[in-house]
């Protein structure tokens, strides 16, 4: 199955600015070859610790269908500080936004937007 | 060959270039032979869409590709004794003649029509999902609900066990394969006849399952169900659940052989204009509109043509209809099945064998919502749809060039439009359809195993 995928993995973070030392983005690490159409996978977020943040929720939609994921992932704290999310799905071709929700020292959530194309 | 000329000559001068110029040379051409030149994006689409792979695996059966229990699934498929008035088989609803379903709208139960159409099984082994709403998580999870179904085949998991215990042949099938029955399977003082647990049903506060007490006050089979042993019941259950893993081993062998498309797409692949050539322009023209504007390939994607989840695609319900909800209904109640890929029967109960089951999400926008069947020799199985409201592939095809009416329940894909199809386009993507038809499965497949020689 041929995929193509575009990934917009660096984010901007209401909390940070664009000071050299701002902390690094968040970044996402797909499987090899990139999120599969239709099959359950599992992926990395990175640099939450980075933010002072927690990863709370993770979550995705297809905005022009008006309709989410058929699964709940679940959310792993690693040791090397890394999350490991499991049990994604994105059961469509088209386009689909990932949603990170993070929340930062003060308690506030702040929903992070990835946008991604998944082709056949 | 002068009209090929003519055409090869267009083709080399660029006067066609995309999907739009190869369309306006169609019609100025409508005798010429030869495959369709696709853009670069169409024949990657395409190329995804075939060759079939191998069936997936099954981890919750460990028969599930044994030739044994494949041929006692066959035996057990083709008996009408696994039915309340011996009556019926799975065959009556699955009928080789027409194409693993029955050619009705909706199903013939024994108290009237049900309320869905019956599925083909054709490539049923490739499905995530069982059922228009999804409540079966397997093939062998899928048995009980029509086996013991009172408005289906009415029989019961105690009947199936005293069934085996006196034919000596299928017991001698079923103990090589499983070990031996339970002590006592022909006692009906045991295994009570009728005697079977209601089936699967999720239960909330505001909707509370009744109890097995309480539904043996109204049902006989549930009064022979709560009058037998624990011991008896798991061991019944257990029965049931092997002898539907035969069936499913039976059933993952329903594949039929490769499709004119199929051939098409590997020509498209070799660049071989004669293997091409197995699907005629028209089937071609609609494919260009399957995979292009018609955008049906956003939902029947792969080589399945199906992604094998749930979309509400608007259907509006019927005058008299009753109402029903599709896939939430399916989601609460694989999740309580005993018979699930995490149940007590299932060959591989760890989470990591039920990836499906485990992250499984109750979401609001599955109201409305059936699985998207394979379009594999849908040519082969009408009528169409849930409620097999339409007769014809070219009923389906108007359907989405209209999109009439709005769903009871829910709301349709909101990126599901009006397909502006004139009269030649929809009769060229049902002609697509056709040649989806593969050659048919294995004729000992067919028809009931004849006995051998030691029955």
């Amino acid at each position: 199955m041929l995929l193509r995928t575009l990934l917009l993995i660096c984010l901007a973070v209401p909390a940070c600015g664009t000071a050299d030392n701002s902390p690094p983005p968040i970044k996402l690490e797909y499987p090899a070859g990139g999120p599969p159409l239709n099959e359950h996978f599992s992926f990395y977020v990175l640099n939450v610790d980075k933010q002072d943040a927690t990863l709370v929720d993770v979550d995705a939609d297809m905005p022009a269908h008006k309709h989410g994921i058929l699964t709940d992932p679940s959310i792993e704290l690693q040791e090397d500080g890394r999350y490991r999310v499991d049990g994604m799905l994105l059961h469509m071709p088209g386009d689909w936004e990932i949603y990170l929700d993070l929340q930062y020292a003060n308690g506030a959530v702040h929903r992070q937007t990835i946008p991604l194309i998944l082709e056949h | 060959m002068t009209r090929l000329r003519l055409a090869a000559a267009l083709l080399a001068a660029g006067a066609c270039v995309g999907g739009l110029g190869l369309n306006s040379l169609d019609s100025q051409e409508p005798e010429a032979d030869g495959p369709l030149r696709f853009t670069e994006r169409e024949r990657s689409i395409i190329q995804t869409l075939s060759p079939l792979p191998p069936l997936p695996q099954q981890a919750s059966n460990r028969w599930a590709d044994d030739p044994a229990a494949a041929r006692f699934g066959q035996r057990l498929f083709y008996d009408a004794r696994l039915s309340r008035e011996g009556d019926r088989s799975c065959a009556s609803c699955h009928s080789p003649g027409l194409g693993w379903s029955d050619g009705l709208p909706r199903a013939e139960g024994r108290n009237g029509a049900l309320i869905r159409n019956s599925p083909s099984l054709l490539h049923s082994g490739y499905q995530r999902w069982l059922f228009w709403d999804g409540r079966a998580d397997s093939l062998w999870a899928q048995v009980q609900w029509p086996l013991e179904h009172p408005d289906e085949m009415g029989f019961a998991r105690a009947d199936l066990v005293r069934l085996l215990a006196r034919d000596a042949s299928l017991r001698r099938d079923y103990e090589e394969l499983f070990g031996p029955l339970p002590e006592g399977a022909a006692d009906a003082e045991r295994f009570r006849p009728g005697g079977r647990p209601p089936l699967p049903r999720p239960s909330d506060p505001f909707n509370p399952a009744p109890s097995l007490e309480q539904l043996a006050e109204t049902d006989p089979g549930h009064a022979a169900w709560l009058a037998m042993s624990e011991a008896d019941r798991r061991a019944a259950s257990e029965v049931l659940s092997r002898c539907a893993k035969a069936i499913e081993a039976f059933e993952r062998r329903l594949v039929p052989g490769p499709s004119a498309f199929d051939r098409f797409v590997e020509g498209l692949r070799e660049d071989d204009a004669q293997k091409q050539g197995a699907l005629s322009r028209s089937a071609q023209r609609g494919l260009r509109i399957f995979v292009g504007k018609g955008n049906c390939v956003n939902c029947h994607f792969s080589p399945l043509l199906s992604g094998g989840e749930f979309h509400n695609i608007g259907l509006a319900v019927a005058a008299g209809e009753p109402f029903d909800a599709g896939r939430p209904d399916g989601i609460n109640t694989v999740r309580v099945d005993p018979m699930n890929g995490r149940g007590e029967f299932s060959d591989a109960q760890e989470w990591a064998s039920n990836v499906k089951l485990r992250y499984l999400r109750y979401d609001e926008h599955t109201f409305g919502a059936y699985k998207a069947p394979t379009l594999r020799n849908a040519a082969v199985s009408a009528p169409y749809m849930h409620d097999g409201r339409f007769a014809t592939l070219e009923e389906v095809v108007r359907f989405y060039v209209e999109l009439p009416g709005l769903p009871p329940v829910g709301h349709r894909e909101e990126t599901l439009l009006p397909v502006p199809l004139d009269e030649g386009e929809i009769q060229d993507l049902v002609a697509f359809l056709e040649s989806l038809r593969g050659t048919p499965v294995d004729e000992q497949l067919r028809r009931p195993l004849e006995p051998t020689e030691d029955d």
